[in-house]
């Protein structure tokens, strides 16, 4: 099992916030792995929201590797930032040699391009860089994507942080909105692309649970889109939906919880919308999860969504102080991100309910 | 005459281990017939065309010699085991079994030893239907789960023409989505069917006890399960029949009753659950289905529209299968002009000519195929007496239409799908028309 989490606030804030929410959970996770997605950046990021931002784990022949694809396909180099790493010895992490965090000015051919296509570019040189590193072992090509920083790493979340100086709160490294999960190693092989949150065009998402139709979600989504790849954990299979339903097919946001845990069809004969919904299981009913699950979604525009399984085998509790807001897998996370709150208005979701936390902070949940 | 005794052999292609042997390398010391203990090898005289050259310079002349060799044996009793004594043995390395991913010995071992004496199937598709099918874990954490409750889901799969998402006739409206177009029509079942066993081969009480059982489910039970009628033709009581709604009516490549369906339409109280249209014949692939006339009885004669005659399937719909090569292998009444590029199946002007069977909602099928096929004997008018007796009603019914085949008409087709009485105001140019 891991444990998942999100805040979200009016005022940049540190990544030591998010290992704070975390840290007390840590007897639902093993602390054998780390891994958030900044949104929103502040510090030295600050400056260039506009710029796509490359998160890279690599060797040093991986660095070469993508420095050499970038410079070929005309991304020009704005700005980057080098963490001072803590080699401390008897840290508990399989770090990597080189972490990469590099701000890209858009190749000349697509300054003037639509939004559209420069979003199919930066998905395409992801997939790319990614193709590239994996073949010969060389690295992971976590996000590309302006105002997007992805840091993932196995080993204890702890270590991981004095590792990256994420204690220092030296102001470098801040964001507004931050998705984060600690986890626990189950029965796969530890991949870096197997950690949550995954990331693809904008849309972030990490899960808490096991999706037990993960060979049929897998099999469809496949069909679906280039950039529905990799499979390394059932869980993105959530992403790849969410990505589906609002980027694709660009649904209302409501009907992304009608998609994975559609209403039985006794209640769907109920409604007014009866007609619609029965389209919907049609057409995307391999798209449809089961097993005990949470997600948290981050989207383009900044918001958060969380919904769990149609049984609320896995839940999440939502709670904020009015500049700060978190979500989590246990509420002794938010006791310790968020003292300051009213408990008694935690939101604790239930099976058929969906909550978004807006940009400007407002709490929106509806039942599907 | 020795090419026909050949064909009745078996080869050495048919077993699941051939014998590579370079005869360059070979002594013939014999020890690798000695060494085998499946007698699958054994040393022969063959003529074979060498290059040799006996001068002091090189003159190489190419001529023919008989060469002594080691062979496989063509038999299926002495098949190459694949044990590798021979290559063990043999001092040269002129010898080894290698695998034959194409052995056809499952198909010998079938018709017990004998050869196949008949194109049309092979044994080449390497993936099996088992071999593709993927079964996810159930759970990852909870293997097996905890508690069944956890991993409950719906079974119903829905049956219809399911649209892809991004076809669906969306419109949003204030953040909803709004149905603004036609959807074919779905229904939800369980995704098990009584599969298309031919209701037109059956005894009647055969598919009556099955038709039964399918609605008891439905309306005792709930269970929504549905029933495939099979190729052959559907019975006039059960196209009026309440239940119908439970039933799926097929067409395949022989047309069977298709006429008395339609004709059965104006009666129809409820729609069918669903027409399946049989592209190719998936119990008898490439050869098709040969339903024998000593098993054309009566009742099977009413439903199908026939008389007594063998009643054969062709393997595909011709109308669906452009190129000749594949055609050439059903019953087929022409072939196209030119040999040269009818290997393109994408190749339009090498269509077989189009000929009535082709039109699925061909109101008359069978008498046109009939009168336009030599090889189809169905609607012999050798036998119309009988015949006509077995199926009174229909065959009035028949000649009060004058029904008329023309293949590219869609107004004509229109009406066929309206009824008799609708189609007998079709247009008067009856190319074959009904001939009694
Ligand atoms: S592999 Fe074995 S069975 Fe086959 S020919 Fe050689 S010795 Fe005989
Ligand atoms: S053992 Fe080798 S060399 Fe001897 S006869 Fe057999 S193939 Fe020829």
């Amino acid at each position: 099992m891991c444990r998942i989490g999100a805040i979200k606030s009016k005022v940049a804030f540190h990544p030591s916030q998010a290992l704070r929410l975390m840290l007390p959970q840590q007897e639902g996770h093993d602390n054998s792995g780390f891994a958030m997605v900044m949104q929103d950046l502040d510090g030295v990021f600050g400056q260039y929201k506009d710029k796509p931002l490359l998160s890279l784990a690599c060797t040093q022949k991986g660095a070469q590797m993508v420095e050499n694809y970038m410079e070929a396909h005309n991304f020009a180099r704005v700005y980057e930032w080098v963490p001072k790493l803590n080699r401390k010895p008897g840290l508990d992490i399989k770090a990597m040699p080189h972490y990469i965090f590099r701000c890209y000015d858009y190749p000349e051919q697509v300054q003037g391009a639509s939004q559209a296509a420069k979003e199919e570019l930066l998905l395409d040189t992801r997939l790319a860089l990614r193709a590239l590193l994996e073949k010969e072992n060389q690295g992971y090509a976590f996000s590309l994507w302006p105002d997007v920083l992805t840091l993932k790493e196995i080993g204890d979340p702890r270590d991981i942080a004095v590792y990256f100086r994420l204690w220092d709160d030296s102001g470098e490294l801040m964001a507004k909105n931050v998705v984060v999960q600690c986890r626990q190693n189950t029965n796969y092989e530890i991949v870096r692309y197997a950690a949550h949150p995954f990331f693809i065009q904008g849309y972030t998402l990490c899960a808490n649970g096991e999706n037990t139709f993960y060979t049929k979600n897998k099999e469809y989504q496949k069909s679906l889109h280039r950039g529905y790849i990799g499979f390394e954990s059932d869980s993105q299979n959530f992403l790849y939906t969410l990505h589906y339903v609002l980027h694709q097919l660009k649904w209302p946001i409501k009907y992304y919880k009608h998609v994975i845990t559609p209403l039985p069809f006794e209640e769907i004969e109920k409604r007014p919308d009866k007609a619609e919904l029965k389209l919907i299981r049609q057409s995307l009913g391999h798209l449809e999860i089961n097993g005990p699950n949470t997600i948290i979604g981050m989207l383009p525009d900044n918001s958060l969504i969380t919904c769990c399984d149609s049984k609320k085998l896995r839940p999440v509790v939502i709670g904020g102080d009015g500049t700060t807001i978190a979500i989590s897998s246990e509420v002794c996370g938010l006791n310790v991100v968020v003292p300051d709150r009213d408990p008694a208005t935690d939101v604790y979701p239930d099976e058929r309910e969906v909550v978004v936390i807006t940009s400007d902070l407002e709490v929106q949940r509806w039942k599907q | 005459m020795e090419t026909v005794t050949k064909i009745q052999d078996v080869t050495f292609n048919d077993l699941p281990w051939k014998i590579e042997y370079s005869p360059e390398r070979c002594t013939m010391c014999g020890s690798c017939v000695a060494a085998c203990t499946f007698k699958a090898i054994e040393p022969g005289v063959e003529r074979r065309s060498v290059t040799i050259s006996t001068a002091h310079v090189p003159e190489p002349t190419q001529t023919h010699r008989a060469i002594p060799v080691i062979r496989q044996k063509n038999s299926a009793a002495n098949f190459c085991r694949g044990c590798g004594m021979c290559e063990k043995v043999c001092p040269n390395r002129a010898i080894r079994p290698v695998r034959n991913d194409d052995s056809r010995l499952n198909i010998l071992a079938r018709g017990g030893g004998n050869p196949i004496k008949r194109g049309g199937r092979n044994n080449l598709i390497k993936d099996r239907t088992l071999d593709k099918i993927v079964v996810g874990r159930i759970s990852q954490m909870t293997d097996p789960s905890l508690d069944s409750e956890r991993h409950t889901f719906d079974i119903l799969a829905p049956f219809g023409r399911v649209l892809l998402p991004g076809e669906l006739p969306f419109s949003i409206d204030d953040g909803e989505l709004k149905l603004s177009g036609w959807t074919p029509p779905v229904r939800w079942i369980y995704p098990v069917i009584f599969s298309d066993m031919s209701v037109g081969a059956l005894s009647t009480r055969a598919w009556e006890a099955v038709c039964l059982a399918t609605a008891y489910l439905n309306e005792r039970y709930d269970m929504p399960v549905r029933m495939c009628s099979g190729e052959g033709g559907m019975p006039v009581q059960l196209m009026k029949s309440d239940y119908l709604k439970y039933m799926i009516i097929q067409i395949a490549s022989g047309h069977f009753g298709w006429n008395r369906i339609i004709k059965a339409m104006p009666h129809m109280k409820v729609d069918p659950a669903g027409i399946l249209i049989k592209i190719g014949q998936g119990a008898k692939p490439g050869d098709g289905g040969l339903l024998p006339a000593a098993k054309v009885a009566e009742h099977i004669q009413a439903i199908r529209g026939v008389p007594k005659a063998d009643l054969l399937s062709p393997p595909t719909i011709r109308a669906f299968t452009p190129s000749r090569n594949r055609c050439r292998k059903c019953i087929c009444p022409s072939t196209p002009p030119s040999n040269s590029a009818c290997r393109s199946p994408s190749n339009a002007p090498h269509l077989p000519p189009r000929y009535p069977s082709t039109t699925i909602f061909s109101a008359t099928p069978i008498r046109s195929a009939a009168a336009s096929s030599s090889t189809a004997s169905r609607a012999a008018p050798a036998q119309p007496t009988k015949y006509r007796s077995t199926t009174p009603d229909t065959l009035s019914s028949q000649r009060s239409a004058n029904v008329t085949w023309q293949p590219s008409s869609k107004a004509v087709r229109a009406r066929y799908l309206c009824g008799p009485a609708a189609a007998s105001a079709s247009p008067a140019t009856p190319r074959p028309t009904l001939s009694r």
